[in-house]
């Protein structure tokens, strides 16, 4: 049965005009236009969510920057086997995800503003990444990567932030490597006190360190070792561990005011490396050196040129 | 008041129609014979249906007016409520769009040089073969042709009234240029299969 959903009018009745029943109904159903703030608002939460969605992106910019920078990329051969280990630890995977879904957000809320939808994807989603990257190497550069990082990094579940992993890294006496804060030395120089980031103390043997090294453990509070775990003997307190070469640990990309290694001016690092022998400076290891039994050795020397002024 | 309202381009009388009610029936009769059409080409074939929508649509514009962005022109506005509101009335009645009416000489004026399609002999049988081919496309490509080649809006205009991209629009049009060809040629094959296996009296 067919419907009718307007009732019939009398035969010979004039047809309202169309706009006439609309203002009728504008009247009978008391239609009026709603505030204009019902409108304004969610805009201007758009784009809020927006502007939020980029910021985010940026700090997931910089603190990706701040892994990559972290990553110890100079010293890959001396603690990973093969290099896709290395780089499926130095990749920030978290961060570049975390900047693809927010990238995702961004463009969403952009899309959702007044004349959003105008922009094509790759535009809107190609200013973000720029602008993301642009503003996230500043805020790099400014330590905030470190910040969120190592702040926020530390509270994501199953993720260990780029320090933490550095240092987990570099606490492994079998391998060789040893890394704390150097926290005391002996008279003659021949022997340092180290606090591993695992809490533990090491006594670390310079006997067979060059000179280089010996600056360094001078100089800097902070630093990775590279030797030989020492057999221990009962009359020892500590263990001890022989240095072969030794590096500055320098965090890139630092918050101002976070604790750094100490370092002196480089005009005084000078002086002291001209009151060593020449030769002695670039002394290798005697015959009876456990440092000879070292790999990769080469990779080792030259590392410790270019990373000790 | 209506007198000195018709010189005025549609955004002042949506300012007019906030202040006064009854200027609001100046964009009414502007704009319904338009939308009647445009809603006709959609697929509401019913006129009680369209009827029904159009008082709709335009109530929903009066209740949104305080939404208008002046930096659309009014009449993508105003279309693009129609259009959703048209969307939703399908979705709502489970119902596909219905054949577009037999308009021969508007699909045969406006669509076979957009789209190159070679021209029947018969032009009768040619309005046909496209009316079929626009009514078995999806719905998304049928709006989008029913907008450039019958309501011939721009692609500015098209961006505005389907919230998109103008590049996705030109993507969406090519797309459903394509298949109304595609559709068109296989109908004629078809054709001139059914010609050739009929007897010869």
């Amino acid at each position: 049965m067919q419907e009718f959903p307007h009732p019939l009018p009398p035969p010979d009745a004039p047809a309202e005009p169309f706009a006439d029943k609309i203002l009728d109904r504008i009247e009978k159903e008391h239609v009026v236009p709603a505030p204009r703030w019902i409108y304004v608002l969610p805009n201007a939460l758009f784009w809020l969510l927006w502007i939020v969605s980029a910021l985010a992106g940026a700090a997931a910019v910089a603190a990706a920057a701040f892994v990559l920078a972290n990553a110890g990329w100079e010293f890959r051969v001396i603690v990973y086997d093969h290099w896709w280990r290395f780089m499926l630890d130095a990749l920030p995977l978290i961060w570049i995800s975390a900047l693809v879904i927010l990238m995702i957000a961004a463009y969403e809320n952009m899309r959702h503003t007044s004349l959003g939808y105008r922009y094509p994807v790759w535009v809107v989603v190609g200013l973000n990444v720029l602008g993301s990257v642009v503003l996230g190497g500043v805020l790099y550069a400014a330590g905030i990567g470190e910040r969120v990082e190592e702040g926020i990094g530390r509270r994501i579940p199953m993720h260990r932030s780029a320090l933490s992993h550095q240092r987990v890294l570099w606490i492994n006496p079998d391998r060789g490597l040893l890394a704390g804060r150097v926290s005391g030395m002996t008279d003659s120089g021949d022997a340092f006190l180290l606090r591993t980031y695992d809490g533990n103390a090491w006594t670390v043997s310079l006997i067979n360190a060059n000179a280089r090294s010996r600056s360094v453990a001078k100089r800097f509070s902070d630093v990775r070792v590279v030797g030989v775990e020492a057999v221990i003997s009962p009359t020892s307190t500590l263990p001890v561990f022989h240095a072969c070469f030794i590096f500055p640990w320098v965090v890139q990309g630092m918050y101002p005011g976070t604790i750094d290694a100490d370092r002196l001016s480089s005009d005084d690092l000078r002086d002291l490396v001209r009151s060593e022998d020449a030769d002695a400076l670039n002394a290798w290891p005697d015959a009876n050196s456990p440092c000879n039994d070292i790999r990769p050795f080469d990779a080792l020397w030259k590392l410790q040129e270019r990373a000790t002024p | 008041m209506d007198d000195r309202l018709e010189g005025l381009g549609d955004e002042d009388v949506v300012r007019e129609s906030l202040r006064h009610k009854a200027a609001f029936g100046v964009l009414v009769s502007r704009y319904q014979a338009r939308l009647d059409r445009y809603l006709r080409r959609l697929g509401v074939g019913r006129k009680e249906d369209r009827e029904d929508l159009l008082q709709n649509v335009f109530l929903k514009v009066y209740r949104n007016l305080n939404g208008f962005d002046p930096r659309l022109r009014f009449s993508s506005w105003i279309y693009r409520i129609a259009h959703n509101e048209t969307m939703s009335f399908f979705r709502a009645r489970r119902v596909r769009p219905e054949p577009t009416p037999d308009d021969a000489d508007e699909l045969l004026e406006r669509v076979p040089a957009a789209l190159d399609i070679e021209a029947d002999a018969n032009a009768a049988l040619d309005a046909i073969r496209i009316r079929r081919a626009l009514d078995a496309l999806e719905p998304k490509y049928r709006d989008i042709l029913v907008l450039r080649y019958f309501e011939e809006r721009a692609y500015a205009d098209m961006s505005d009234i389907l919230r998109m991209p103008m590049g996705t629009v030109a993507t969406l049009l090519n797309r459903a240029k394509k298949k109304l060809k595609t559709i068109v040629a296989a109908e004629e094959a078809a054709t001139r299969a059914r010609r050739r296996s009929e007897p010869l009296l």
